[in-house]
């Protein structure tokens, strides 16, 4: 299917106290109505910054550098005004975000929230909105949805805020759905609901999903695609099923060696595996993989040369020098931190 | 709106506040001072008025029964009689009362007005030139004496550039008009004398912004720190995310929640504004509670003070209640609650 | 171990705000005002071109010149002299207003919130009866029966004041008294009044070095307020509040006559602020903007 979302070789820098800061680096993404893509990666490695980059809500003040391109729907948005972009933004994009507690305005009903976003795209009267945010709130399984209309945020669960911020975030019906974390702040049970919720109402509607997350359990259960990021860069991508079963990248198998489910060898005993040392900070300047310095299986090449995308499956990219090399067992990764 | 309980609860904390004020001016009257009778009569009273004094204080009853006698005169109006005038206080104040209820309202909306004028500003356009310039007006406001504004309101306006009157409420050959809520423009609105609206408006400006200065400066700093931090909050980023015009976050999402914390400062705001009519009404010769008092001050006139001291701080506690009331209204969760 | 930890973080913490204080502009200005401010004060004696009472009726009233760099008041005494003088009278007013009622505050502050129960009953209902009141007209009140003068202005603005400090030190030990480092020394057994001597105070004070600094600034003019009122310093008194007081019949034509004084007050309570502010801002990361 045609990609609704096409990113190529997207960067990004923010302004710092000091001149810029370089985010993102030559990221590439597709995205295809009804699919939901995930998007993983370590805190701080340029997940949530891209998503960003797409709705151009980013924390620069408009001093921000945006390189590469990002099509949505044949439209080119970064050549997009400000002004653009607010229409696109919860008419055609829409996100939610990690934390349902802070994300409402707390001295707004829900009703006057949904019905200002949908008010905002569309040129109907307040009591038409109210029926439509009542039918958007019982398609996301919330009964009693006019109740929930006359509440105000602090009234409701977390898990029922995040329900309402789907509401919100579908309420216009958007091609695209960014979704930040959205289950991280939830309990496990409510996750699962959250989750069925987005996957339900993307095949439902045909609206295409950028899901980031840390948690690859989460990804793994709802995406069909993945792309794995690490210090502002795409390391692999491709689809979920051949990531999950073959990850070609080191970083991404230590990502997998790292949660408890995702280990070979599930020995009882068994210790769990950390990657050794930290995300490198943006600020730092690295002429080769960023990854290598953390990296068991850094050779000469990898600390001068960056590496470039090599497909190893049908639509599998990874971005590694080694990645043939690298033994695809994680065990020897196991070996090197026990001697370590 | 409202529930009945909150009310309930709001009055209740208002009559236990007003029996506090009660409790602390009776012993600033009856305890502190070491011969009561003495303060009340005055110094040059003759042995007979002195010894009427003594009596009708009871001093040689227990505490609680002069304080029964107290309130009960309290109830009846009876503050005493002034030892300048010889007249009764009450009578006295309530004639002065109006001048300062329209100096003081004055100030209250200039200082209300264009402090969140001069926050918003500040905050929205933040390291601008908006900014520094509102943060220098803020910063010379919270440290200008009260006293010294308005000598020097006074060289400059008066006597260097000639624009504004010394004195008085109205100009010396118009009469006030007839008294309805004893405030002159309103009263001139009434009665359809615009000669003696406008009078009354040239007379009330310099010394109504000397007043509101400072407090224009405290709320100012408030709404600009509280509009950056609400700004940067979660629930703005949804507003963007969903494409609300920048205009509509800023002026209504943004803004009502940070005017929480700007209304319980108003009530504060008042209180210096009612204490800092002393000095105000004394510069600007303004023929209100303030000045009445500043006259018995040189006259040592322990009544007149007494007299004034309640009045002022009954209205700060009733003033104070309808603030909680407002804050109330205007924040969803303290409504539920009913308390703080 | 807990206690040990927090022992060491005090004194480095104190220096670390220091250092960031003196890298901001504005703090700097700040401390350099005060610095200034108490040093004249200090050296009015030196300083001072005259005395400051001296009169000298044929020079009354004469605008700033070579002879009277601020000018003369209606007595011909040199308003550069008394604005000297006056800085050692409104800091010393500001310091000991705010140190008394701070100290008061605090004792009572965290005994309440330590031990709670009735004590704490009282003290609330207390603090709550004068903070009902617009602290200036409490004070003016208070030194009406008083009687008018310094010394009974400075003890009328402490007693408004103490409320302030209460209730902040209150709440910190509140929070304070939750602390693991708390707890600990409970369960070793020291007795209450240690643990609150030794581990609950110097933990809640940043906060309240804050308030007190900006409490200077508040003190000085409160007090001036007064003196300009005439219940406080008395028109001899070289103080800043008093000479605006006298001032007022003559500054319409002798500009200079009010416009020292007044400086010399907006200026001192500026630089107190300015500090205030600075700690402010380094104490709560979000307040920097």
């Amino acid at each position: 299917m045609e990609p609704i979302l096409q990113i190529r070789h997207l960067s990004l820098s923010l302004p710092v106290k000091k001149g810029m800061v370089s985010i993102l680096h030559d990221v590439s993404l597709d995205v295809a109505p009804g699919q939901i893509l995930g998007l993983v990666g370590e805190s701080g490695s340029g997940k949530s910054m891209t998503a960003f980059a797409v709705t151009r809500l980013l924390p620069g003040g408009g001093h921000e550098k945006l390189g590469g391109s990002i099509r949505f729907c044949g439209e080119e948005l970064t050549e997009k005004s400000e002004k653009d972009m607010q229409a696109i933004r919860g008419r055609d994009i829409s996100m939610i975000f990690q934390e349902p507690m802070t994300c409402l305005n707390p001295v707004f009903t829900i009703g006057r929230q949904m019905t200002d976003v949908i008010m905002t795209h569309q040129k109907i009267s307040r009591a038409e909105a109210m029926k439509k945010a009542e039918d958007m709130l019982a398609s996301v399984h919330i009964r009693q949805a006019a109740d929930v209309l006359r509440c105000y945020p602090y009234e409701l669960s977390g898990g029922m805020r995040q329900r309402v911020m789907i509401g919100i975030a579908l309420s216009c019906r958007p091609k695209l759905l960014i979704a930040d974390e959205p289950t991280t702040a939830l309990d496990v049970t409510v996750q699962a609901k959250i989750l069925y919720l987005i996957r339900e109402a993307c095949r439902r509607l045909g609206t295409a999903v950028i899901f980031i997350s840390h948690d690859l359990g989460v990804i793994s259960q709802i995406c069909d695609t993945v792309a794995v990021m690490y210090s502002g860069h795409i390391v692999e991508a491709g689809k979920a099923a051949d990531v999950f079963e073959t990850p070609e990248h080191p970083y991404t198998r230590a990502l997998m060696a790292a949660v408890p489910k995702f280990t070979v060898s599930a020995a009882a005993g068994d210790r769990l595996f950390a990657i050794p040392g930290i995300v490198p900070d943006p600020s730092e300047a690295m002429a080769g993989c960023r990854f290598a310095p953390r990296c068991p299986f850094a050779t000469e090449i990898c600390r001068t040369a960056p590496p470039s995308d090599t497909l190893t499956g049908a639509g599998h990219l990874v971005y590694c020098h080694n990645w043939q090399s690298a033994a695809p067992a994680i065990g020897v990764l196991r070996g090197k931190e026990a001697e370590a | 709106m409202i529930s009945m309980h909150f009310l309930l609860k709001r009055l209740l904390h208002l009559v236990l506040v007003f029996f506090g004020v009660s409790v602390v001016t009776f012993c600033i009257s009856h305890v502190i001072p070491g011969d009561p009778a003495r303060m009340l009569v005055g110094p040059h009273a003759s042995p007979e008025t002195l010894a009427a004094a003594r009596a009708s204080l009871g001093l040689d009853q227990p505490i609680w029964t002069q304080y029964i006698q107290y309130m009960t005169g309290l109830f009846h109006g009876d503050m005493g009689l002034s030892i300048r005038t010889q007249m009764p206080v009450a009578g006295e104040l309530a004639k002065y009362f109006p001048a300062t209820l329209e100096l003081t309202l004055a100030a209250m909306l200039i200082a209300v007005i264009f402090g969140i004028v001069l926050g918003v500003a500040s905050a929205v356009h933040r390291d601008a030139w908006v900014d520094h310039v509102s943060r220098i007006i803020s910063l010379v406001g919270v440290s200008m004496p009260l006293f010294w504004s308005g000598v020097i309101a006074l060289i400059l306006f008066y006597k260097v550039f000639p624009i504004f009157p010394a004195s008085g409420r109205l100009d010396a050959f118009l009469s006030p008009p007839p008294p309805v809520t004893g405030l002159y423009i309103v009263d001139g609105l009434i009665a359809g004398q615009m000669d003696v609206v406008l009078s009354a408006i040239h007379h009330l400006i310099l010394p109504a912004v000397c007043l509101a200065y400072v407090q224009l400066a405290i709320i100012a700093r408030q709404v600009r720190s509280s509009m950056i931090d609400v700004l940067e909050q979660d629930y703005i980023r949804t507003a963007r995310a969903c494409g609300i015009p920048r205009r509509t976050i800023i002026y209504r999402y943004a803004l009502k929640n940070a005017l929480i914390p700007t209304v319980t400062l108003t009530g504060l705001t008042i209180g210096e504004l009612l204490g800092g009519a002393v000095i105000t009404e004394t510069i600007f010769a303004w023929p209100g509670m303030g000045k009445y008092v500043m006259d018995s001050i040189s006259f040592l006139d322990f009544p007149a003070i007494m007299g004034f001291t309640l009045v002022i701080s009954f209205g700060y506690v009733l003033i104070n209640t309808v603030v909680d009331i407002v804050y109330g209204i205007l924040n969803p969760q303290i409504r539920e609650e009913g308390e703080r | 171990m807990n206690e040990a930890a927090e022992a060491a973080v005090r004194p480095s913490r104190w220096k670390e705000i220091w250092e960031i204080a003196l890298r901001n502009k504005l703090t700097l200005t700040g401390f350099a005002i005060v610095a200034l401010v108490v040093l004249v004060g200090l050296l009015a004696p030196v300083l001072a071109p005259y005395d400051p009472n001296e009169m000298n009726i044929p020079a009354r009233l004469q605008a700033p010149g070579a002879e009277h760099l601020f000018g003369t008041d209606e007595m011909g005494r040199d308003i550069l002299s008394r604005v000297m003088y006056g800085a050692r009278i409104s800091i010393a007013v500001g310091v000991i207003i705010v140190a008394v009622s701070a100290a008061i505050g605090i004792v009572l502050g965290s005994l309440s919130g330590y031990f709670g129960g009735r004590a704490d009953q009282a003290v609330l209902a207390v603090t709550d009866m004068i903070l009902a009141f617009p602290s200036m007209v409490l004070a003016l009140a208070l030194t009406a029966a008083m009687g008018p003068g310094l010394l009974n202005t400075m003890l009328a603005v402490i007693i408004v004041r103490i409320p302030m400090y209460t209730r902040l030190m209150r709440g910190q030990v509140l929070v304070a008294k939750e602390q693991q480092y708390v707890r600990a020394a409970r369960t070793f057994g020291e007795k209450p009044f240690w643990i609150v001597v030794r581990h609950i105070v110097p933990n809640c004070l940043t906060p309240l070095m804050v308030q007190m600094t900006l409490g200077i600034g508040d003190a000085i003019l409160i007090a001036s307020s007064m003196s300009f009122i005439g219940l406080g310093a008395q028109p001899p008194t070289p103080e800043w509040g008093a000479m605006i007081s006298t001032a007022r019949i003559y500054a319409i034509d002798q500009w200079w006559y009010a416009a020292f004084p007044g400086l010399s007050i907006l200026i001192t309570i500026m630089g107190f602020n300015l500090i205030g502010d600075g700690i402010r801002d380094i104490l709560d990361p979000r307040s920097r903007k």
